[in-house]
Parts: structure tokens; C-alpha cells; sequence
């Protein structure tokens, strides 16, 4: 057990129900963060992007339908960074097991998936997953200082 | 989001606004295929309304336009602005998908 810091490092976070209906919370969660830590404007759509893409995951694969859960997510500013984390106690699931889809394929060829991590992958600056505890973790970056 | 329809020169123009999202994406899926039920076969989309595209909104796009090439048609857009020029860019569908500045650039790449 950690307890709680109280120091400037502590991470804001919000706990809510794993379901499509708590999207919206958490992007304008996370995008206050965001502009409490003085991210530039053009940033905003990536990371509303990135937290979409990881967020549906969670409540499809770590809660598949029906089984109720929590997920949390977490913001801290550290060195010029944004890190994000999300938290859920669901199912193992590691999106970067994903395969991406490929991208120079034309439209007959394309798979309808893999396009989400594909995205997720191409607009972070870090992207790492553990299974701690019954606790599948996500953490990403996005770089906001030069 | 919203959707306004225009007929021109055996194509539909169909204007879209608002955010193409993992909870909205099926709407537009929705409506182009009630476009291709009316048997539409080209869908040209503008696209300067809307401000956000994730990946559900890409794979409405996808399976419309995989809709729209069996039947011998296509799907363009035009007037893609930040973030959705970006992923357009990002995901290959400016490559896959002709896409146009304007309406008539479209339209000329839809054929």
C-alpha cells in the first residue's frame, strides 16, 4: 500500500465506471489537465484522440460486455512531459499485443482494424503496459515542452 | 453530428459537422447507406465541420467506401482540416480515398 503523496508529484485522478457513457468525462478530465500543464492547443485533439482509443479498450476487452468495473485515470506534469495513466482491475489485456493495421495497403487490402493502436502508436512519445496485481496499467506520454 | 445532402451531377454531396467518434461513427455509416440504398453509388463528403475523427469514425469510412466500390462507385472528401487532415494523412486514407481542397478537386478525382 502507498500512501497517498502530498507533495507537488501527487497525480490528479478520476475513478468512474468502465462504459462508453464515461468517455466524455474522461477527455474533459484529462484535457483540463492538459491546460492546467500549459499544453499547446494543436496537442488537445491527440490526446482526446489517444485516451479514446485506449479507453474503448479497456471497457471492451479488460470488461467484456456486462461486467461492471471501475477505471481510473491519472495525470501528472514531470519534466516537460504529460504522463497519463489508466488503471483498471478488468481483464488481462495488453493493447500492444494489437497488431496495427498497415497502413500503405489500398482499400480493397485494408482490414477494418488495428487502426486505433496504429494511431495510439504514432502520437505518443511513450506507451507502456504491466500487469501488476490484478491491475491491468497503462502509462503514455506526450512531450509539451520543447 | 449533423448531416445536409445535395444531388449533383449523379453524385450526392453530403456535408457533414460534429465529432466522427466511437459514439457517434455509426450515424454516418447510417446515413450514407440509406444514400446507397436510394442507389447512390458516388458519396462526396465535406468534411470542414468536423473536428475530430478517431479510429471508430475511420472504420465507418472504410466499410462505406468498401460499400460504395462494390457497387462500382467511390467515396471522396474534401475540406479536411487539423487534427482529421492529420489522421487522414496518418492512417493512409488520403491514399486510399481521393480527397480534394474543394468541392470540384473532389469531385474530379471521384470520376
Amino acid at each position: 500500500m502507498h500512501l497517498q503523496n502530498s507533495d507537488s508529484s501527487e497525480q490528479d485522478h478520476l475513478t468512474v465506471p468502465a462504459r462508453m457513457e464515461s468517455l466524455d468525462a474522461l477527455q474533459a478530465f484529462a484535457a483540463s489537465q492538459a491546460r492546467q500543464a500549459g499544453a499547446p492547443a494543436a496537442i488537445m485533439p491527440k490526446i482526446e484522440l489517444v485516451l479514446e482509443e485506449l479507453m474503448v479498450n479497456v471497457f471492451h476487452y479488460a470488461y467484456p460486455e456486462g461486467t461492471p468495473g471501475d477505471v481510473t485515470l491519472a495525470c501528472v506534469c514531470l519534466d516537460g512531459s504529460l504522463v497519463f495513466s489508466i488503471r483498471d482491475q478488468g481483464q488481462a489485456f495488453n493493447p500492444l499485443d494489437i497488431d496495427t493495421a498497415d497502413t500503405s495497403l489500398d482499400i480493397d487490402d485494408r482490414r477494418v482494424g488495428g487502426l486505433g493502436i496504429y494511431l495510439v502508436r504514432e502520437m505518443v512519445d511513450s506507451l507502456t503496459y504491466e500487469r501488476v496485481s490484478q491491475t491491468n496499467s497503462l502509462t503514455f506520454s506526450f512531450r509539451i515542452a520543447a | 453530428m449533423d448531416f445536409r445532402q445535395n444531388k449533383q451531377d449523379g453524385a450526392v454531396i453530403l456535408n457533414v459537422s460534429g465529432r466522427m467518434d466511437a459514439v457517434t461513427a455509426p450515424e454516418f455509416e447510417k446515413e450514407c447507406t440509406a444514400i446507397i440504398d436510394d442507389g447512390g453509388s458516388k458519396i462526396c463528403v465535406e468534411m470542414g465541420g468536423v473536428e475530430y475523427i478517431s479510429s471508430a469514425g475511420l472504420r465507418s469510412v472504410l466499410l462505406v467506401g468498401k460499400k460504395l466500390k462494390a457497387q462500382g462507385g467511390g467515396l471522396a472528401f474534401f475540406g479536411l482540416s487539423g487534427m482529421v487532415s492529420e489522421v487522414f494523412k496518418m492512417s493512409g486514407f488520403s491514399s486510399i480515398f481521393p480527397v480534394g481542397d474543394t468541392l470540384d478537386d473532389a469531385f474530379a478525382k471521384l470520376g
